[in-house]
């Protein structure tokens, strides 16, 4: 961490991103809308002052919308990236420190996670496993195993060819001691900021999965879901689409850009 | 000649893992698609009528006799029945793949010209600011929701400006906004690469020789510096491709124009479980053979290239390679 250089977009990458957290756990700081009733207040407002980003096709406050949405989509993103972290994570290191067949057949299991394209193998999680946000986010989760994998068995392959390790397994270290107590700890930095990295990822293809319809059902306020309900609408209140738009783009680029700077420190 | 037979081998092994897998998961298991479609009441068809459909399709045969009949039938290119439409799989696939190529071909093309535009820019610019922004543009673009950015094309081009219709459009008008969508996505991974490979021949000696020896800039980077760089490009034609099958979901759904990507998506949300193992296994296909044939060609290309420092990056995604091209978005936005 001591090579952590920080930029001014960096840190203005990090602000975003905070605000994006605190949207996501306190959505109540920032409006005092309700994301999911209207009331009386008319449809397709512009953006003014009370309703920053406007209203939607029924009065519903599309800031709030989009404040409330944070957690949804921001959670789904963790769980997918959680789900390619441990599991991509377990498979290569075991992959990486049992060289012979067992690595063999792990990687040709990574090699044909690659070889279907992301969209495509998401479709066919989310259609085994039912729509909904945590399935999509299982689905998204899954498209990943292959990075970690090959990122974790690339650090332990290289890890595994150091003096210390060669040392613990002479001094009667077991196999899974070795790999808990060095080789994990040493592969786990470069992972990690992968992780980070992919969350930007992640939370675009949420979005891409709630706006074809297959994420989470609505009123619930997903970002794809709200840019795919206000699509029919943008001839004439393009603030639906385009502001929502543009707050996913933001949040993204963010965590893309904090990813790269921990990834360039860790590195 | 080893390396090729070894090469072919793996891809195919690759391929009926992928096969297996998708048909077990999507087709065999959850077995009833007979029993989805005309179990309902409604159809009013009796336990008996429904048993001889069954019998008739297959649907009762233990699962390994449905693998066997499912693997057989996709070597000949028979991918079964739509649940939902009841047409041949291959008929649908044949009708919806010309515009999907038609889209596929045309958006590469603009890509790839958007991305050596870029990549110059952002390593040959005049000014420091200019360089600065067009290296940033393919994480930028990278960033971007696709599916936003088509209806916002559509918005501004076919109904503020009236440039392109997208009610009821010619063959080639239908073509270019979904073709302008999906630059982004695409053009982002060559640019990137192009920028690394850009920085590092020019990095090269044999450059510096030709400088000294009076070349012009202009001259140097189309004869020396973009033909060497062009070359990693290569590299990530599996990547591309991947954005490409993805893209195409999402650009035929946002302009409702018919093809493999909005056959693609009906499938999904109709549960149209035979549709979509077809094109997952097609567009696997298409990544594993291409894929085989970089493979193949880059050593191919390499010997006579070579300057004597680089080894031939294999196109594979080679596991413990991940320092080479970007194979990934995450690869791209960093």
């Amino acid at each position: 961490m001591k090579n952590l250089r920080l930029s001014p977009t960096a840190v203005i990458a990090a602000l975003i991103a905070l605000v994006a957290v605190l949207a996501a756990v306190f959505p109540g700081l920032f409006t005092g809308f309700d994301p999911n009733d209207g009331g009386e207040t008319p449809a397709l407002l512009s953006p003014s002052a009370t309703h920053w980003f406007g209203t939607d096709q029924i009065g519903r406050d599309v800031f709030a919308r989009v404040v409330y949405g944070a957690s949804h989509s921001l959670l789904a993103a963790l769980v997918a990236v959680g789900v390619g972290l441990v599991v991509g994570t377990v498979l290569g290191l075991v992959a990486g420190t049992r060289p012979g067949p067992l690595d063999d057949a792990l990687m040709r299991v990574v090699d044909v996670l690659l070889s279907i394209p992301a969209l495509l193998l998401s479709l066919t999680i989310v259609i085994l496993l039912g729509f909904g946000t945590i399935n999509a986010a299982i689905a998204v989760g899954v498209t990943s195993i292959a990075l970690f994998a090959r990122l974790a068995r690339s650090q332990s392959v290289s890890i595994g060819k150091s003096d210390y390790v060669a040392a613990a397994y002479g001094s009667g270290g077991t196999y899974w001691n070795v790999l808990r107590r060095h080789i994990l700890p040493n592969a786990v930095s470069p992972v990690l900021s992968l992780a980070v990295l992919q969350i930007g990822s992640a939370i675009l293809q949420i979005s891409t999965l709630g706006f074809l319809g297959y994420g989470t059902p609505p009123p619930t306020p997903e970002w794809g879901l709200i840019i795919s309900e206000g699509r029919d609408y943008v001839a004439t209140a393009w603030w639906v689409t385009v502001l929502p738009g543009a707050v996913i783009m933001a949040v993204v680029m963010a965590t893309h850009k904090i990813g790269s700077t921990l990834r360039e420190a860790t590195a | 000649m080893r390396y090729i037979a070894l090469r072919i081998g793996q891809a195919a092994l690759v391929l009926f893992i992928a096969f297996t897998v998708a048909s077990l998961l999507l087709a065999i298991l959850p077995g009833d698609g007979v029993m989805a479609r005309y179990a309902n009441p409604e159809l009013g068809l009796s336990s008996a009528e429904i048993e001889g459909i069954r019998a008739d399709s297959g649907a009762d045969e233990p699962w390994y006799v449905q693998y066997w009949i499912a693997l057989t039938g996709f070597l000949r290119g028979d991918f079964g029945y739509s649940v939902q439409s009841g047409a041949a799989v291959s008929d649908l696939i044949g009708t919806a793949l010309p515009s999907t190529l038609a889209l596929a071909a045309t958006a590469f093309i603009a890509a790839a010209l958007a991305a050596v535009v870029i990549a110059v820019l952002a390593t040959y610019g005049r000014a420091r600011w200019l360089r600065r922004v067009f290296d940033s543009v393919p994480s930028v673009f990278i960033s971007v929701p696709v599916f936003w950015f088509g209806i916002i094309l559509a918005q501004v081009f076919s109904f503020q400006l009236g440039w392109v219709s997208v009610v009821d459009p010619g063959p080639v008008e239908s073509l270019i906004l979904p073709a302008a969508t999906l630059v982004l996505p695409i053009s982002a991974p060559i640019a990137q690469v192009l920028i690394r490979s850009i920085d590092e021949v020019r990095a090269q000696p044999f450059v510096r020789v030709s400088q000294a020896k009076g070349a012009r800039p202009g001259w140097l980077l189309v004869h020396s510096v973009t033909r060497n760089a062009a070359l990693p490009a290569l590299t990530i034609a599996g990547l591309v491709f991947g954005e490409l099958v993805g893209g195409a979901v999402v650009t035929e759904t946002v302009f409702g124009r018919a093809g493999i990507g909005q056959l693609t998506a009906q499938a999904v949300s109709s549960r149209d479980n035979p549709v979509l193992l077809a094109v997952v296994v097609l567009a696997t296909l298409g990544y594993v053979i291409i894929n085989l044939v970089v493979d193949l060609l880059y050593p191919v290309i390499d010997v006579r290239l070579r300057s004597g420092r680089a080894k031939p990056i294999p196109a594979s995604r080679r596991i413990g390679d991940v320092d080479a091209a970007p194979r990934n978005r995450q690869e791209v936005a960093s």
